[in-house]
């Protein structure tokens, strides 16, 4: 920031007077809260068990990848990222396969059926996701895929469906009716339509579905658990990095620097796909 | 929209490849090896003994050395503090492990009752562990139906730890023999501005510790009474015990804002050398070894002293049998003969000492050379310790599982300034009541 934006800034902020002093005060204050728990966690990825419990919060003296290295080995971080990375792509793959065509039909119904079938989809988000946890795990039982990661790829774009479609509905109810109209006149089927004209206009907010279910993707823990189960080579990351700690010899230093691993993804992710994000929040926000 | 849509395609292709390569080369339990008899090749052990605890260390070589000299392979399965919930699902399923590794406590205590886990009264004897396995174990081990619910394995100390260099500071050389003792040598550390004793207050390590001290006066049949029934305000010794807890605390023996301190807190505070005491259980021995080597040698393991008239009349610190035994499961009787080699081969001399060696186990059982430790701690404790102390009554087996859990608030309380005996022993007693009626 040039020195002369710096001036205009303070000399805006006297303008605006102590309000704003305040609102500026209380937003860093905010952005503190929550960039001190990123720092504690990564700091601490660097330290001894007795130095994370002793001093929290001061930075780390000897920079030193033993916590990687052995988080790493010990949770076999590799093999469970591959899972997770397998269980989260299947489940994001079937969930937009599933919400877009549901969302492109229910953006175009004009009956009651099409209005029933969306408050349908909106009584999902009453559902408790434990209340789910017995007939899931009793069905992967009786489709003998119990201890099966492929269960948790079939099931799991079930608890991100009402969201899916809801959000991507409303996004496909915005597009104009003519430009539908005119791909129709030109020969388009509805699978041309939708694939031509209502997907492109949608990305951003399919890029928001998509973000959105990777991360419930990505953190699924206890479902995980149980149907998938603790085996080295089948569990997911979430299920490895407890594997570094137990009760009675907690290991705090190693600990976060699994959790460390397992958010690089995420991070990455979100990375690639921000910028399509923030299109999705603005979009609308201007007219012309 | 092709630029979204290339970076996906490649990233779940990628994904794909790999994850069914991995599938591939897995290792999966299949019908053939779950087959019955003295064929089979492979067990699936189920544990919460995690690649994070030095333990560990000692099993996995144990079981190496097992599958080189019998054939048989072992799949481990490592479920950590959550075992209990994954083992029942996969029972539900039909698909649990063959044989489980894992401590008694919780809902662990009615797996022999509910057809969870097999009774192993009947090998006892025809394994040969009759004569191996101390009475009192089995006694722990077993359930109010007589069925023994697994083989005992690992137990524990938990012994009050001293720092010698730091007593030796304030002009003590050994550690206190009575409670006006320890008030005495607490009051001496607080004036040349050291730490006295550090204990989690407020979780399941204070608790274990007030109860210790709530015994005091009592027998061991009477705090059992008291352990599964409450009542500790209509008890005159259990309420004795709650003011002998009182007299330290008002006298400053515990660390300033124990109320608010966990174990993990209580742990580092002794190993940074912010407290000259702590009760740390035998679990924290190898930890030692890495987070402070220099405690290894001046660190004296000993009891908490008592008043006089206590029912112990030397300092006393808990031990258990309750650390983990070997389960075996319905699909583990399938293949009895492949576990009764593992589970016999386990319990060998030789087994035990490369455990007690390699990472620092205690063990519920008689055997292994002690002669092959190397780390101080683990050799004190079982030679020089179990002298120094008696062991009184260990709550776990006893306080009933809903009551467990509401009792660290009420510990915790214990622990706060100005509470006094009534209302520590109402908040006791509360839990008990809540617990029967489902408050």
């Amino acid at each position: 920031m040039s020195r002369a934006s710096r001036y205009q800034e303070r000399a805006a902020l006297r303008r605006s007077g102590p309000l704003m002093w305040l609102g500026h005060i209380g937003t860093w204050f905010y952005v503190v809260l929550l960039i001190a728990p990123l720092y504690y966690l990564l700091v601490s990825s660097f330290k001894s068990n007795t130095d994370v419990l002793a001093r929290p919060f001061s930075p780390f003296v000897k920079f030193s990848l033993a916590n990687y290295t052995a988080a790493w080995e010990r949770a076999d971080l590799g093999q469970a990222l591959i899972s997770s990375a397998y269980i989260t792509i299947g489940s994001e793959i079937l969930s937009l396969a599933l919400a877009i065509p549901a969302a492109f039909a229910l953006a175009r119904a004009k009956g009651k059926i099409g209005m029933w079938v969306e408050r349908i989809f909106s009584l999902g988000f009453l559902l408790p996701g434990f209340a789910c946890l017995v007939p899931a795990v009793m069905l992967s039982i009786q489709l003998h895929l119990f201890h099966t990661r492929e269960y948790m790829i079939l099931s799991m774009p079930a608890s991100a469906m009402p969201l899916s479609v809801i959000l991507l509905t409303q996004a496909m109810r915005a597009i104009p009716h003519d430009l539908e109209e005119s791909a129709m006149l030109d020969g388009a089927s509805s699978w041309k339509v939708l694939t031509n004209v209502f997907l492109p206009l949608t990305v951003p907010t399919v890029t928001v579905v998509g973000i959105l279910n990777f991360l419930s993707f990505w953190n699924e823990y206890f479902f995980s658990l149980v149907i998938i189960g603790p085996d080295k080579a089948l569990r997911t990351a979430q299920v490895a990095v407890p594997a570094l700690s137990s009760q009675n010899s907690s290991q705090f230093g190693v600990l976060a620097a699994g959790v460390i691993i397992t958010l690089i993804p995420v991070y990455l992710i979100y990375v690639v796909f921000a910028d399509k994000m923030e299109g999705a929040m603005l979009a609308g926000a201007l007219k012309g | 929209m092709k630029k979204l849509v290339k970076p996906i395609a490649m990233i779940g292709a990628a994904a794909l490849v790999a994850a069914g390569v991995s599938a591939c080369g897995q290792n999966t339990p299949t019908d053939d090896d779950q087959s019955s008899g003295a064929g089979a090749t492979e067990i699936v052990l189920q544990t919460n003994w995690t690649e994070g605890g030095a333990e560990t260390i000692g099993l996995h070589a144990v079981l190496d050395k097992f599958t080189e000299e019998t054939g048989i392979t072992i799949n481990i399965l490592e479920s950590g503090d959550d075992l209990n919930q994954v083992y029942e699902t996969a029972l539900l399923a039909g698909e649990e492990a063959d044989v489980v590794l894992f401590g008694l406590l919780e809902k662990q205590l009615d797996w022999a009752k509910n057809g969870a886990v097999v009774p192993v009264n009947d090998y006892l004897d025809d394994w040969g562990f009759k004569d191996r396995i101390p009475e009192d174990a089995i006694r722990d081990w077993t359930d109010d139906e007589g069925n023994l619910r697994a083989f005992p394995y690992t137990g524990f100390t938990w012994p009050w730890w001293y720092n010698m260099d730091m007593l030796n500071q304030v002009g003590w050389d050994e550690p206190p023999t009575t409670d006006d003792e320890m008030i005495e040598l607490t009051d001496a550390l607080r004036a040349a501005g050291l730490g006295t004793v550090s204990i989690g207050g407020s979780d399941w390590s204070g608790q274990k510790i007030f109860l210790q001290l709530l015994e005091t006066y009592m027998s061991p049949e009477e705090t059992i009474d008291v352990y599964e029934n409450g009542g500790l305000c209509d008890n005159d010794k259990a309420m004795q015990g709650i003011e002998q807890f009182i007299k330290l605390r008002d006298a400053g023996v515990f660390m300033d804002g124990v109320e608010g301190m966990t174990a993990d807190d209580g742990q580092a505070a002794y190993l940074t050398g912010q407290a000259a005491i702590a009760p740390m259980g035998s679990w924290v021995y190898e930890a030692t070894k890495t987070d402070a080597p220099d405690l290894l040698e001046t660190t004296l393991l000993g009891g908490l002293p008592g008043p006089e008239g206590a029912y112990e009349p030397k300092p006393i610190a808990y031990r258990g049998s309750t650390s983990s035994g070997w389960w075996i499961s319905p699909n583990g009787e399938k293949k009895i003969d492949a576990v009764k080699q593992l589970i016999q081969y386990m319990y060998q001399e030789d087994s035990l000492t490369t455990e007690m060696k390699e990472g620092g186990s205690v063990f519920a059982v008689e055997g292994g050379d002690t002669s092959v430790l190397t780390n101080p701690l683990t050799l004190q404790s079982l030679t020089e310790f179990p002298e120094r102390v008696s062991f009184p009554v260990m709550p776990d087996l006893y306080i009933p599982a809903d009551v467990s859990n509401p009792m660290y608030r009420a510990t915790s309380l214990a622990f706060t300034q100005g509470n006094d005996a009534q209302a520590i022993c109402q908040a006791m007693d509360d839990t008990y009541t809540n617990a029967a009626t489902g408050a």
